[in-house]
């Protein structure tokens, strides 16, 4: 068996309790993320998407509300025109005045935005008025314009747009051409609407979202209605009657004679924007956009829808931050609960972690002392095992000295054999001298004998002494032993410890 | 490297979960903007399912007549025609989503009594979009695209009751006075009040002019609404001290009311009242004296033309063999063929020989609470 040695991973390097948190916060937090980003990815373009389509049927619904009170005026002139005391009134029977006069007045009381009925000659002088007189279109009567189209169609039309200075309401005349039924052309009626509904659905845009604002642009560019700020309704809104480019020299020389938009009360200027400009003339510009409207100072989305009764357009806009606000406010709190959610996973992960490694610590611990104590007892038995090697060695050469000295005394007593032998046999042979110096070699032998036997006793007791020191050291290398197997004892409750832990 | 593979699995793991979650997240919106694609009426070539939509409750005619002789005249054009009926309850809007309901549930012809002429454009505009012909039974709707009127001539409706007061009114006549008149229309937002004005006008206009009436005033009834009705004439008979001889009432119901109103002054059987609908409480009421007449509009006859003009457009047979030519003008231009019939004049002279003859009534309905003998009818 081989045991691989690995680079330690970044991930390794964090403690299992912080890995344990570590992933508790990411199982936590990821669906969290994710609906974070499904919010970027659907939701933000689904509400600008929901927005548009809000605005649009805000816009349609406008825009046919406008429709529909044209279309009933339309049809009110339409069918009074055919009345038969207003016909024979135009035809020049005085006899009919009075009710010529009560049809007009019957005129007037169908719908609560007329403000005046009256009839008009061929060359467009005032012949009938209920209830009053109507006031001059600046320097005419009936601007010669409209006198001109009269006679040359006998569709009920509408004006540009008036203003009222005396009642503060914009309206428009709706005229008819009367004939007789020989299709001879008798006069004019003509009606006037107030625009004070149109006014207050425009202000009431406002109710819509936050910041949201509505206007209506005629055919000139001109700015008929405006989202009032002002709920009092005392003043104008800033951008009533202003014109989103420069009117044409000729346009506005009508603007000036038929005092039109209130241009005598209050001259119509220009708060140029440039997409608008682009939109009136385009008629295959988007219907919803986003862009910056003059007077504005952050980015609108727009839904635009072209009436079909009045050459108006109706645009309904809506700060882009509003619309996407909810969005915002979605990323904003699923933030916010990933933030919290992430401290209590975190809280939650150190504590389950630590619940989880503290026995797993205490193991290690106590796997740590046993590999101390196993290391100690190691370092001992190799000091015990250095001496019994010492000692053994010093057995050896004592031994070795013992053997030397046997080896030598046995030489010596051999020596000395062969002398006292060599000696009986030439005793008398010999003279003096010579026996004498054999005597002394016999001494000297027996004295060497003796100092070996004296070295092999020193050594024998040396011995003795190391057998002793080495039964110690064997007994202390047994102690050891004992130790070993009881730390390997508990190393083994460490290791079911750590199974127990595990869960193998 | 097995480290590495597990860790490959797991990021491979991970980036499906992420795909699946947000699949989920974008299968959670993927109904949102669903719309439909509803079936195209193919211009009513070979339909069998008709949309009838009638516009209230307020006047009986609706739900008494017309309701029950549309269904049976359609029905027995075309025995295998699936009829969605609706009422709208006096409501633009509701007129509008029970259009749109028939449209998504397929009805590729809608006969339609606008609730309000102007507002029912919608309903054409929508029609149009599926190429499903709309027609208008009764009331005019203002749209160039609307494909087909039926009607009464509803000028002639006004004609016929200002001739019954022109040919009547000197019985009112008190002391050689001038007789007072009242004129009662109907709803302003209804295009055939001003018409049945229009035509009222047509006849009364020259006596007011000549002094052999006295006008009086004129008020226009939101919705036809009887009780307005009643109220209009409370006020009239209160601002002329109940000098009033002569009341222009353009329909039946409103006709009960005002009748009802003249009764609190006694003044019931005295007043010429006109009406219209030949109504059964209308017939009693002429039987008993209280009303003189009413413009009957034979509505099987109504019910009939729409029945051949939606038998026609179904079979993609040629339409002008049915409008003769005859076309109705929008405000915005549009010449809508048209079939008009022709209104007739029901007093107690004639009441046996058109609305019994016709069955349009029967003489239980008429006759409860009238005198025996009465007329030579109860």
């Amino acid at each position: 068996m081989s045991i691989s040695q690995h680079a330690p991973s970044p991930l390794r390097r964090l403690s299992l309790t912080a890995r344990f948190s570590a992933l508790l916060v990411l199982a936590v937090v990821l669906p969290l993320l994710i609906t974070v980003v499904g919010s970027e990815l659907i939701l933000r373009p689904t509400l600008l998407s929901q927005s548009a389509t809000e605005m649009g049927n805000d816009a349609q619904v406008h825009a046919q509300a406008i429709d529909s009170l044209f279309i009933a005026r339309l049809q009110n002139i339409g069918y009074l025109r055919q009345f038969f005391a207003i016909q024979k009134y135009l035809s020049g029977d005085e006899t009919y005045q009075l009710q010529a006069q009560n049809e007009l007045a019957l005129g007037y009381h169908l719908d609560a935005n007329y403000s005046n009925w009256s009839l008009f000659d061929p060359q467009g002088k005032l012949r009938l008025s209920y209830p009053a007189p109507p006031g001059a279109r600046g320097k005419y009567t009936i601007p010669p314009e409209i006198i001109d189209q009269l006679h040359n169609s006998n569709r009920a039309m509408s004006s540009d747009v008036y203003y009222d200075d005396n009642t503060h309401m914009a309206f428009v005349d709706i005229y008819a051409a009367v004939t007789s039924t020989d299709n001879t052309l008798l006069g004019f009626e003509r009606s006037t609407v107030k625009l004070s509904e149109i006014w207050t659905a425009v202000n009431n845009e406002t109710n819509a979202v936050s910041g949201s604002y509505a206007m209506i642009l005629d055919n000139h560019g001109v700015r008929i209605a405006y989202t009032n700020t002002d709920t009092t309704l005392t003043t104008l809104p800033q951008g009533l009657f202003k014109s989103v480019a420069p009117l044409s020299k000729d346009f506005q020389q009508r603007v000036s004679d038929e005092n039109l938009y209130g241009n005598n009360h209050q001259p119509v200027t220009v708060a140029t924007d440039s997409t608008l400009t682009t939109m009136l003339q385009d008629a295959q510009a988007p219907t919803t956009f986003q862009f910056t409207p003059a007077l504005q100072n952050e980015a609108f989305q727009a839904y635009r829808v072209k009436c079909q009764t009045v050459p108006w357009t109706y645009l309904v806009l809506r700060p882009v931050n509003t619309i996407t606000k909810a969005a915002n406010q979605q990323d904003f709190y699923l933030l916010l609960i990933a933030a919290v959610i992430t401290l209590l996973a975190a809280l939650v992960g150190l504590v389950v972690g630590r619940s989880i490694t503290r026995p797993i610590l205490q193991s290690v611990s106590s796997l740590l002392a046993s590999s101390q104590m196993l290391k100690t007892q190691a370092s001992r038995e190799q000091v015990k095992a250095t001496e019994q090697k010492w000692i053994v060695e010093s057995s050896q050469v004592g031994l070795k000295s013992v053997q030397y000295y046997t080896e030598a005394a046995s030489v010596a007593a051999h020596k000395l054999n062969e002398m006292s032998g060599e000696l009986a046999q030439k005793w008398g042979a010999l003279d003096i001298q010579r026996t004498q110096q054999r005597l002394g070699e016999i001494i000297s032998t027996a004295n060497y004998i003796e100092k070996a036997i004296s070295h092999q006793e020193k050594s024998s007791k040396s011995l003795s002494t190391a057998i002793r020191i080495t039964t110690q050291v064997t007994e202390q290398l047994v102690e050891g032993a004992t130790s070993a197997n009881e730390a390997a004892s508990q190393l083994e409750t460490v290791i079911e410890q750590l199974r127990q832990v595990v869960g193998k | 490297m097995k480290t590495f593979v597990r860790r490959n699995r797991f990021n491979t793991l991970l980036i499906s979960l992420l795909i699946l979650s947000i699949m989920l997240l974008t299968a959670c919106d993927s109904n949102a903007n669903t719309g439909g694609n509803l079936p195209s009426g193919a211009g009513g070539k070979g339909c069998t399912k008709v949309g009838v939509l009638l516009p209230d409750t307020n006047v009986a005619r609706w739900e008494t007549k017309d309701h029950p002789l549309l269904i049976q005249a359609i029905k027995t054009s075309m025995p295998n025609v699936q009829i969605d009926y609706n009422n709208a309850h006096d409501s633009s809007d509701t007129q509008l989503s029970q259009a749109e309901t028939d449209l998504a549930n397929g009805d590729c012809i809608l006969v339609v009594t606008a609730h309000d002429s102007v507002a029912a454009a919608a309903i054409v505009a929508k029609a149009k979009a599926r190429n499903v012909p709309v027609i208008a039974y009764d009331r005019l709707i203002q749209s160039k695209d609307l494909s087909y009127y039926v009607s009464f001539d509803n000028v002639k409706v006004g004609q016929v009751q200002g001739q019954y007061i022109a040919d009547h009114y000197q019985k009112y006549q008190k002391e050689g006075a001038i007789p007072n008149i009242v004129l009662i229309s109907g709803s302003q937002t209804d295009t055939n009040a001003l018409l049945f004005s229009m035509g009222m006008h047509s006849v009364l206009d020259p006596m007011f002019a000549n002094g052999s009436l006295k006008y009086i005033s004129e008020t226009f009834t939101p919705d036809w609404n009887s009780s307005t009705a009643q109220a209009e004439m409370e006020a009239a008979l209160a601002d002329q001290h109940n000098n009033i001889q002569i009341a222009y009432v353009a329909n039946d119901d409103m006709a009960g009311k005002v009748i009802a109103a003249l009764k609190t002054v006694n003044l019931n059987g005295k007043v010429l009242v006109t009406g219209q609908d030949a109504g059964a409480d209308a017939v009693r009421n002429i039987l008993l004296g209280q009303q003189n007449m009413t413009a009957y509009k034979p509505i099987a006859r109504e019910a009939q033309s729409v029945a051949d003009l939606v038998k026609a457009l179904s079979n993609g047979s040629n339409i002008n063999t049915l409008t003769k030519g005859i076309t109705t003008s929008t405000f915005d231009g549009g010449n809508i063929p048209s079939i008009l019939d022709t209104p007739v004049t029901v007093d107690r002279n004639n009441i046996k020989s058109t609305v019994l003859a016709d069955h349009y009534l029967v003489k239980e309905e008429i006759c409860n609470g009238v005198p025996a003998g009465t007329a030579g009818i109860c």
